[in-house]
């Protein structure tokens, strides 16, 4: 390179300007020293009540940390069990690690590098925003279910409605994401994701009425804490299946798995959806499925009640561990069923059933047998 | 309340006011039925801020879970209207203008002249509160054009607002008197056994009725909606 | 101004945007938007005085609920008759509805 006239004046630039940003990062470390080390010390002063501060239960757990890498996880157990299930390897060689587990890493990485199209027709603000909503109602959720009397983020007096608020969201979002994609074949997998996330609602409100019959409450921490003597799965399966098959519905897993159909309607609502967005829209379905198996697991498998050498929040662990690894093992052994069948399983199947399990809990109460729970 | 509780009370009346707005003057019919779903969501946030937390969850699931989609369906089906060009914009700028301003001082007078008979409360912030939302209400009936236009006049904006201000001030006599009453602003524990009691209770053959009514609303809906096909 | 008074304004606040929409707008779905928030204010204002002059607060919560239902019924209900409208005529506005036939 030959030197300009104006080198000179680059290199005393480039020295001055390295000068002055060492100056000011050393200032700026300086001056946020002070307060810097009052938070730390605030935190680590009482590890004791630093583990049950509202912070730490929002970021760590069992909030975003939390559930955050149950998903993880998830997504890797995912594709691990599918393929294994299918006498194949699954993620193998991504990273150092063995088990290909971070493969997620890698495809995070790669999404972040993808360029986001924007339909030249679409309706931009709701384009964007419809994932970020998406997201936001997907995740919320995680905030309300409790895994220990102590740790619950949000305990609310009719938390369980709460709950169930943000599943009646979601189809308001899938609908504005495949409407405003501008494509036929994205507003009709839209349409037929919002068909069976609302006819699976039902089942889901009513089922869920069995713990709160029980349980003679709609506090989630009431709910968990009246399992200590028989989870409730065993005094109403019946309901409990029906919940874990609208589980399964609502989160759009085999064989409900129509809206995300890979071989029909390209990718369903998805379809116009590439690089971050569709990054929310699937992390937000893991989350939200981290939400609906802890949901599950306090309603119908007793909670944190278990043995008295672990603690409660540990057995609470466990369990949203087996019932997600339940909730993913479904990718590997179910085909995936018929719009049509999809909506009449649901309607002429499980309300019945729903109303038939909690009518012969209402037979049970008024003979006195269930007086053992109380 | 202490400041904050004011503060969080006055910025849910805000985003709400604001969402009602946008509902009814924005450009698209789809962008007014989503915000019409914000309006339903800042209700409900008021629901909660009086304790009632059963009305609150109940509103959400409700209107933001089911109506907001029946609407935003209802509009998806009307589509995109093609906009005729807008003839004399700003023609009776000037009536409205002069209306307005005119509705303002009597509003201004009769807020100035409550409160001066009220003498325990706090004057400017009646005013405000009484000027203000009408002030913004105008200000988008006259800048936020939503409707083509195709004449040269305001006549509708103008009864529309009229018509407000009549309904606002046939509320500020009411509102005053409540000012002299002794409200109960305790601490309200919500309890859902009472809502519970008084549903299946006292309200139970309403609630069989009311159950009948949208079953007979969703089926007159639906066959309105096939009446088409069949004819065809 | 006491905590009745700011709740019960805000309900004045609603209805009366209502009302202008309802008065001012041609398009029959935004009239129905303001239909829509003259109830919610309606129902506002039973919560509020509900909260504040409490005699029963479970049977006052019943009767905003019962508006809340009432008012999704007769939405459906508008709806439908709204995209008959605009089947039968092609548009939906107000102004060119002025025949009872049809």
């Amino acid at each position: 390179m030959t030197e300009t006239p104006r080198g000179d004046f680059f290199k005393t630039f480039r020295i001055v300007v390295t000068i002055v940003f060492l100056a000011s990062t050393a200032l700026l470390l300086y001056m946020l020293y002070g307060p810097a080390m009052s938070v730390i010390s605030y935190f680590l002063r009482d590890p004791q009540a630093f583990l049950v501060d509202p912070l730490f239960m929002v970021l760590i757990f069992p909030g975003l940390t939390y559930a955050g890498l149950v998903a993880y996880l998830a997504i890797w157990g995912e594709r691990k069990f599918a393929a294994k299930v299918q006498n194949r390897v699954g993620p193998l060689y991504a990273g150092a690690l063995p088990g290909g587990i971070l493969q997620n890493i890698a495809d995070l990485v790669k999404i972040l590098f993808k360029e986001v199209i924007i339909p030249r027709d679409s309706d931009k603000p709701i384009f964007i925003l419809a994932p970020v909503f998406a997201f936001i109602v997907g995740s919320l959720p995680v905030v309300l279910v409790p895994y220990s009397p102590t740790y619950v983020i949000l305990d609310f007096p009719v938390g369980l409605i709460l709950f169930f608020v943000f599943t009646a969201f979601y189809p308001l979002v899938l609908l504005l994401a495949g409407w405003s994609s501008n494509n036929k074949f994205s507003f009709i997998g839209s349409l037929r994701a919002l068909y069976q996330q609302a006819s699976y609602e039902i089942p889901l409100f009513l089922s869920a009425l069995a713990p709160v019959m029980l349980a003679g409450s709609l506090r989630l921490v009431d709910i968990g804490s009246a399992q200590g003597s028989v989870w409730f799965i065993l005094v109403a399966p019946i309901s409990a299946i029906v919940f874990f098959t609208s589980i399964l519905a609502e989160l759009e897993k085999y064989p409900f798995d129509i809206p995300e159909a890979d071989s029909e309607l390209v990718a369903g609502w998805l379809t116009e959806y590439s690089g971050v967005p569709y990054l929310l829209y699937q992390f937000g379905a893991y989350i939200k499925m981290v939400a609906y198996a802890s949901l599950f697991t306090v309603l119908f498998l007793g909670g944190w009640a278990g043995f008295a050498f672990l603690a409660p929040e540990w057995w609470m662990v466990i369990k949203v561990a087996i019932v997600v690894t339940i909730v993913i093992s479904t990718r590997a052994f179910f085909p995936r069923i018929r719009m049509d069948q999809l909506l009449s399983a649901g309607w002429t199947k499980l309300i019945p059933l729903a109303l038939l399990s909690l009518a012969s809990l209402v037979v049970l109460q008024m003979l006195g047998l269930l007086a053992f729970l109380r | 309340m202490t400041r904050l509780d004011y503060l969080l009370a006055i910025a849910i009346l805000a985003f709400t006011s604001l969402m009602a707005l946008l509902a009814l003057e924005s450009k698209s019919l789809v962008y007014g039925a989503v915000s019409l779903s914000g309006f339903f969501l800042g209700l409900s946030l008021f629901f909660f801020e009086l304790g009632l937390l059963y009305l609150g969850v109940f509103q959400l699931l409700v209107y933001v879970g089911a109506v907001s989609v029946l609407i935003l369906f209802a509009v998806m089906v009307i589509g995109h209207t093609p906009r005729k060009p807008t003839v004399g914009r700003f023609g009776g700028l000037g009536f409205l203008g002069g209306l307005f301003i005119a509705l303002a001082a009597v509003f201004a007078g009769l807020a100035m002249l409550f409160s001066f008979l009220d003498l325990a409360v706090d004057t400017i912030l009646q005013s405000l509160i009484y000027i203000g939302p009408v002030v913004v209400l105008l200000a988008f009936a006259v800048l936020f054009r939503g409707e083509p236009r195709g004449r040269s006049s305001y006549r509708f904006e103008a009864f529309g607002v009229l018509g407000a201000f009549l309904i606002f001030g046939s509320f500020l006599g009411a509102l005053s008197y409540l000012g002299s009453l002794s409200v109960f602003s305790g601490d309200v524990t919500f309890s859902m056994a009472d809502v519970a009691q008084s549903l299946l209770g006292q309200y139970g053959l309403l609630m069989v009725v009311l159950g009948l009514l949208l079953a007979s609303a969703a089926f007159g809906a639906v066959a309105l909606a096939k009446k088409e096909k069949e004819e065809k | 101004m006491n905590e009745l008074q700011f709740f019960v304004a805000a309900s004045a606040i609603f209805f009366a945007i209502g009302v202008y929409g309802l008065l001012s707008k041609r398009n029959a779905v935004r009239i129905l938007f303001s239909v829509e928030i003259i109830i919610n204010a309606a129902s506002l204002n039973i919560a509020a005085f509900a909260r504040y002059m409490p005699y029963n607060l479970g049977n006052a919560q019943s009767i905003a609920i019962f508006v809340i239902a009432l008012a999704a019924a007769e939405a459906a209900a508008g709806l439908a008759l709204i995209i008959e409208a605009f089947r039968l005529r092609g548009s939906v506005d107000v102004e060119e509805m002025d025949e009872l036939k049809g």
